[in-house]
């Protein structure tokens, strides 16, 4: 298991394990359930660290943005809070806790209320298949990743629409023009882009052979695919633009027409929650090109593949970061696209342009262009030469009418449910069964933190809905507010 | 506590903010409200994906389902409603009719349910027993993958060709002539 | 495309979508319309139906004060009109009582009020250039365009004392003399000019996401910008060659050669290349002006309270924004007010045809005409 909690094999989170292995032993626990406990630490330490590292990251990030931004604007950009500045995200932050929290009249108070959360929970989700750094260890690689989902690429895909729901509540939570048309062109845009973007990212998947985030690295380990997939990585770097409203995709929070956007009547930490979200998709969209197009944590061949984890780690946050520059280059140099423009572009242009690279890499693939090959021992791995002269022996001797519907081909025990209604997991014992004690320790410890987080956030929503107080509804008031002569009448 | 109690409990868990959402889509009064309440729905359909182990039915589930179809309801509803108003009432006529469709498709569901054979092997379910071999070393996503391209490619084109008509269909639709 | 088709061609764009109008509200607090403007805009999805424009938020009775001052006192309160090119506005207000005194200007002072007033054309139109592109979502413009203004306004400052209300043209001259100092520094300006406008055309004009946003949007035909009583860069960017510095010279002007900018291309884009040229034009005036600086007195002698005889007149110049008229009427001889001073306020004129150059064009395509408007609010409601 490459999960940074399933870690305890090496380095300091070995450590930390035995470390607290031997304090709950000590405090006369029993073997499993201090092993239990000492996982669950672990994981705890390694949630921390996630959170630590992505607060750190966002502030960082903001500053980032606006120093290179001064730079190309002929200017400083902060830098009087503390050395270069460092602290004046964390001013700037500590100064949006203390305003009032002001909620419109007219706003509707659960869709206004919940919005900021579902914009920038999403994003910091996407944080949970990143890889971020390797160790070459025992023969094996250990990813410094939160969790190697199989599905990762598309994991980013449905946390990235997620938030686009949070959008949509926003624009129309706040009972405002702007923050609806907003709302309704960020929409349109994600939804127009992601086509575009899922063609572009399916060239990687075609090389890599799976959707793991890992997997897609360990493809690049002969070639980073910016090289082969050039026309792809560009057409991700646009979409990652248009998906984070950077400009010149910045139409839903186009200052000079719609003020603010869906966070027009957002204050003090709701707002920074969508400031904050911005940025944070701006790392992780920057963090995804890495790795999907720049070889993850992989060095340049003549400086070491990343084979240690500082240097892994560093040459990650070097292409992360040039990406972000890239991306405050392109704000500090464009002006922004039209709405007609915008969806031309993407329709017409880019979905073409991405359906022919899909073309181009699938024949490099079919017929195992060196470029296109991603690298050996990866998928092959997994399906071996065997499944696949199975697989395709079976296709061609049998006609796919008996593949489908001949029932003898079920294997396994058949049993009917007499309609008592009972659920039956028996399975998962099965499954348990056979887990090593290693993988029990880590299946408990994980699903009482699950829970534990899972109560946590149940209780911030019942608080956050809980401490909304519903101003005064004075029909005077609310028509004055929201002006036209049909809202006047309702 | 076993640990099928304990996927018991997710499932349980999944299955209440399920018929919660559902309940919400029917019962709110506030059409917008109706939509959020659809998507906690979707979300907890997912759910029941992840603890199925098809983790890859979840990711679509939600990209598609919540990321497309929900979005395109929102749009329709905001741009067909007047949208800056509050009072967007849901109808109540046609509680007889509705109750009576819906009770017809409790009783179909039901004794679809209970004449069902379920599979008990939880890993491979209605696989050919070649991809069952197979399926010990690859991953669900690679499951799906060979299943459509391999196994039951025929009907997959099919679809691909409906879906594609559909969208010419739709294209032609929307498409107004130059002299109109 | 005549306007003719193209109207159309909008007509058809109006009808394809089917949706609810909304009233969408744009200030007198928005960002975009350059200080206390209201506009209420319906729209039908994004395009634009209907434009009413609220004026009024920065009325501050100006004419009506004029008429309780003496023509000194009147100047810094014009000033504050047309607070981006207030040297226009000392001038039409020295001009009138010049005509009305018949006081001979020395020719050194007409020189030097034309480098004054082409200097405060660079500095309107590169702060115009810096928030244009800042409506059209570039940002690194405005502080380009910062950095030159002040090399400007640092020029303005040695001959004026400030930075952006001068009171320096007064009648019979200019309140100071210009300085070698200062002779020395508008050379090294006008040097280092030509470089940084070929810089912006580098970084905005040929890019192609602002070329789509420009062109054929705002289209006003020949015809109806005539009819609007448009002037300025608006005019000349429908393509009528009129420049009143031409066509109906004043001050020292003639002694000057350049060319008035003319384009035909009728859209933003065609008012954005006639602003650039203006700016190389007003820098081949200061070169000029820096060669062949007459010499002799910068002022005429003139009493410390002015008096007009009985009369009125008109006086129009060119400023920034095109066609800055004076009407004055003084009701006795010996005047040491003016009885009526109006302000034919360029601005005012412009933003009339906002609705008809918008009309059928989506809200960021609004957004970017009304920035080439180039409106001052102080000028538009006095």
């Amino acid at each position: 298991m490459k999960a940074l909690g399933a870690a305890p094999h090496n380095g300091i989170l070995d450590w930390l394990f035995n470390w607290f292995y031997n304090l709950f032993l000590n405090w006369n626990m029993s073997e499993a359930s201090a092993a239990a406990w000492a996982s669950g630490m672990n994981q705890l330490i390694a949630f921390l660290i996630i959170v630590i590292f992505i607060v750190v990251t966002v502030l960082f990030v903001v500053l980032f943005e606006r120093r290179v931004l001064g730079f190309f604007q002929i200017r400083h950009g902060p830098n009087r809070v503390g050395p270069q500045g460092l602290f004046q995200t964390v001013a700037d932050a500590l100064k949006l806790l203390q305003k009032e929290d002001i909620m419109p009249l007219a706003a509707e108070p659960i869709t206004y209320n919940i919005a900021p959360f579902a914009v920038f929970v999403p994003s910091i989700l996407a944080f949970v298949v990143i890889p971020m750094g390797a160790a070459y260890v025992g023969g094996s690689y250990n990813v410094l990743i939160v969790r190697d989902l199989n599905i990762g690429i598309l994991y980013l895909l449905a946390v990235s629409s997620v938030a686009l729901i949070g959008f949509l509540m926003a624009g129309w939570g706040s009972n405002n023009k702007y923050a609806l048309i907003s709302a309704f062109r960020n929409a349109a845009q994600i939804i127009s882009y992601e086509v575009p973007m899922i063609l572009a990212i399916l060239g990687v998947v075609l090389v890599a052979g799976s959707t793991s985030m890992v997997d897609i690295v360990h493809s690049q380990s002969v070639v980073w695919n910016i090289v082969p997939q050039f026309v792809g990585f560009l057409i991700y770097l646009i979409c990652g633009l248009a998906e984070t409203n950077r400009c010149p995709f910045d139409l839903p929070e186009a200052e000079s027409e719609l003020v603010a956007g869906f966070h027009t009547e957002y204050s003090g930490m709701k707002f920074a929650l969508f400031f904050l979200a911005e940025y944070t998709n701006v790392f992780v969209i920057s963090a995804i090109i890495t790795t999907l197009f720049l070889g993850g944590w992989k060095g340049p061949m003549f400086l070491g593949a990343g084979g240690l984890w500082l240097t892994s780690i560093f040459w990650f946050l070097a292409k992360t970061y040039i990406m972000v520059t890239i991306f405050v280059w392109l704000r500090a140099t464009l002006p922004r696209f039209r709405v007609d423009h915008l969806m031309g572009f993407a329709w017409k242009f880019l979905v073409p342009v991405a359906v022919v690279n899909i073309l181009v890499i699938g024949l490099g693939v079919a017929f195992s262009h060196p470029l296109y090959m991603g690298s050996p021992g990866n998928i092959n791995e997994r399906l071996t030469a065997d499944a696949r002269v199975v697989a395709l022996t079976q296709l061609s001797s049998s006609s796919i009418y008996n593949i489908m519907f001949d029932s003898e081909k079920v294997e396994g025990p058949v049993r009917i449910i007499e309609g008592n209604g009972t659920v039956d997991f028996g399975w998962i014992n099965t499954a348990y069964g056979a887990m090593s004690d290693d993988m029990k320790t880590f299946f408990w410890a994980y699903n009482v933190f699950a829970f534990l987080f899972l109560i946590l956030i149940l209780f911030t929503v019942w608080k956050v809905i809980r401490g909304v107080k519903r101003a005064p509804k004075l029909e005077v008031m609310w028509s004055a507010v929201s002006g036209g002569e049909a809202d006047a009448k309702a | 506590m076993s640990p099928a109690d304990l996927i018991a409990i997710y499932f349980y868990f999944f299955a209440a903010l399920a018929i919660l959402g559902a309940l919400g889509v029917v019962v709110l009064r506030n059409i917008f409200h109706s939509v959020l309440s659809m998507i906690v729905c979707l979300f907890a359909v997912a759910g029941f994906f992840v603890l199925l182990n098809a983790e890859f039915l979840a990711a679509v589930q939600v990209i598609i389902y919540v990321g497309a179809i929900m979005v395109l309801i929102i749009f329709a509803i905001l741009l067909s409603t007047r949208i800056m108003r509050r009072d967007i009432v849901q109808t109540n006529a046609y509680v007889l009719p509705g109750i009576i469709v819906s009770l017809a498709f409790l009783v179909t569901t039901f004794f679809v349910i209970i004449s069902t054979r379920f599979v008990e092997d939880y890993h491979v379910p209605f696989y050919p027993a070649w991809l069952a071999e197979a399926s010990e070393k690859l991953d669900n996503t690679m499951i799906v993958g060979w299943s459509l391209m391999a196994t039951y490619s025929l009907p997959f084109e099919i679809a691909s060709i409906l879906l594609l008509m559909a969208l010419i269909g739709g294209v032609v639709l929307a498409h107004r002539k130059e002299d109109d | 495309m005549s306007s003719i088709e193209k109207n159309s061609v909008l007509e058809r764009r109006i009808d394809s979508l089917l949706t609810d109008e909304i009233t969408i509200n744009f200030g007198p607090q928005h960002p975009s319309t350059h200080g206390v403007l209201r506009l209420e805009a319906k729209a039908s999805g994004e395009v634009i139906t209907a434009i009413t424009p609220h004026l009024g938020y920065l009325h501050r009775g100006v004419e009506k004060n004029l008429e309780s001052k003496e023509f000194l006192q009147g100047i810094p309160l014009l000033d504050r009109c047309d607070y981006l090119s207030s040297m226009f506005n000392s001038y039409i207000m020295a001009a009138c009582v010049e005509e009305l005194t018949e006081i001979e200007v020395p020719r050194r002072a007409e020189w030097i009020r034309v480098v004054a007033m082409e200097l405060n054309r660079i500095a309107s139109h590169l702060l115009w250039w810096g928030t244009f592109c800042l409506d059209l979502g570039a940002s690194s413009p405005l502080l380009y365009a910062f950095r030159d203004r002040e090399d400007v306004i640092d020029l303005l400052e040695l001959i004026s004392g400030a930075r952006l209300l001068y009171n320096y043209i007064r009648p019979g001259g200019v309140r100071g003399d210009v300085t070698p100092e200062f002779m020395k520094k508008l050379e090294g300006f006008t040097n280092r000019f030509p470089p940084y406008i070929d810089e912006y055309e580098e970084l905005v004009t040929g890019n192609a996401i602002f070329i789509e946003r420009v062109t054929n949007v705002g289209v006003i035909s020949k015809e109806r910008a005539v009819n609007w009583a448009l002037s300025g860069p608006m005019l000349r960017g429908s393509g009528v060659n009129w420049d009143l510095r031409i066509n109906e010279p004043y001050s020292a002007y003639p002694e000057f050669t350049f060319d008035a900018a003319v384009e035909e291309g009728c859209d933003v884009m065609a008012r954005y290349r006639v602003r650039m040229m203006e700016m190389r034009q007003s820098n081949r005036m200061l070169k000029q002006a820096v060669e062949g600086l007459p010499e002799g007195s910068h002022t005429a002698k003139v009493p410390t309270s002015v008096r007009c005889k009985k009369g009125m007149t008109y006086r129009r110049i060119e400023s920034p924004r095109g066609e800055l008229g004076g009407f004055m009427i003084t009701d006795q001889d010996k005047a040491k007010k003016p009885w009526r001073f109006h302000l034919r306020a360029p601005s005012f004129a412009n933003l009339a045809a906002i609705e008809e150059m918008s009309k059928g064009y989506m809200v960021a395509d609004m957004i970017a005409i009304l920035g080439s408007i180039d409106i001052v609010l102080g000028d538009v409601d006095r």
